[in-house]
């Protein structure tokens, strides 16, 4: 079964400096998409993979994109430099993305990420801004919706700030 | 967390609005939790789909629009 929250958690246990992205970080941010994936972006360094490896020891990590689904072994070295890593897990499927799109690498997107508090644990998400950009980037139209639907949260944030 | 009202304009027919203004009144926490339970429905949904017409229709679906 899917546990999103299992996946975040385990990321933040081993202080994975990571940012949610995608269509999960538009759920948190209000979105009524349902995304199959969880992505984050991660710089593809050594310190960041070796804390990505002991998050996800235990849950049966596969590489996605390789139909014969190797599991990820034991030497996180060797993705360093990867662009993207394409993950299935006992806790559902998890992208690591070295950028994003309309936006660029781990660096730019940490910028502007804000920080929330999800129950036990906190967890750094695109901020909403950047996550329209990106999926206003992107173009497709399930893109386009959930753009209009974070517009829609984005004007209502302003107005009760004012 | 009080209900918020959402300003639509003409561009918004094919958003639920009263569904974004509920979930805006969630913590983050309670909305992955609802997004997990949705995606659950979802896959059970997709499997009875999938065992009723004996494939699956999504496959038919996004071909339909294919070059031939």
């Amino acid at each position: 079964m899917a546990s999103t929250l299992g996946l975040l958690r385990r990321l933040a246990a081993e202080n994975v400096d990571f940012v949610l992205v995608g269509g999960m970080a538009a759920v948190v941010h209000g979105s009524a998409s349902v995304t199959e994936d969880v992505d984050v972006c991660i710089r593809f360094d050594e310190p960041t993979l070796r804390s990505v490896f002991r998050a996800l020891e235990g849950l049966n990590a596969r590489e996605r994109m390789n139909a014969a689904r190797p599991t990820l072994g034991s030497d996180p070295l060797r993705f360093v430099g990867y662009r993207n890593l394409y993950l299935t897990t006992d806790h559902g499927v998890i992208d690591f993305l070295g950028e994003l799109t309309g936006l660029g690498s781990f660096d730019r997107v940490s910028a502007h990420a804000v920080t929330l508090q999800v129950g036990d644990f906190s967890v750094r998400v695109v901020g909403l801004e950047d996550l329209i950009i990106s999926k206003r980037t992107l173009g497709r139209p399930k893109d386009h919706r959930v753009a209009r639907e974070l517009e829609l949260v984005l004007a209502q944030s302003r107005n009760s700030k004012t | 967390m009080s209900r918020v009202k959402l300003a639509p304009s003409e561009v918004d027919e094919d958003i639920d609005l009263d569904l974004l203004e509920y979930l805006l009144t969630l913590t983050p926490e309670q909305r992955i939790e609802r997004h997990d339970a949705a995606l659950e429905l979802v896959k059970a949904l997709r499997k009875a789909g999938t065992e009723h017409h004996g494939f699956d229709p999504r496959a038919v679906a996004s071909a339909g629009g294919g070059e031939r």
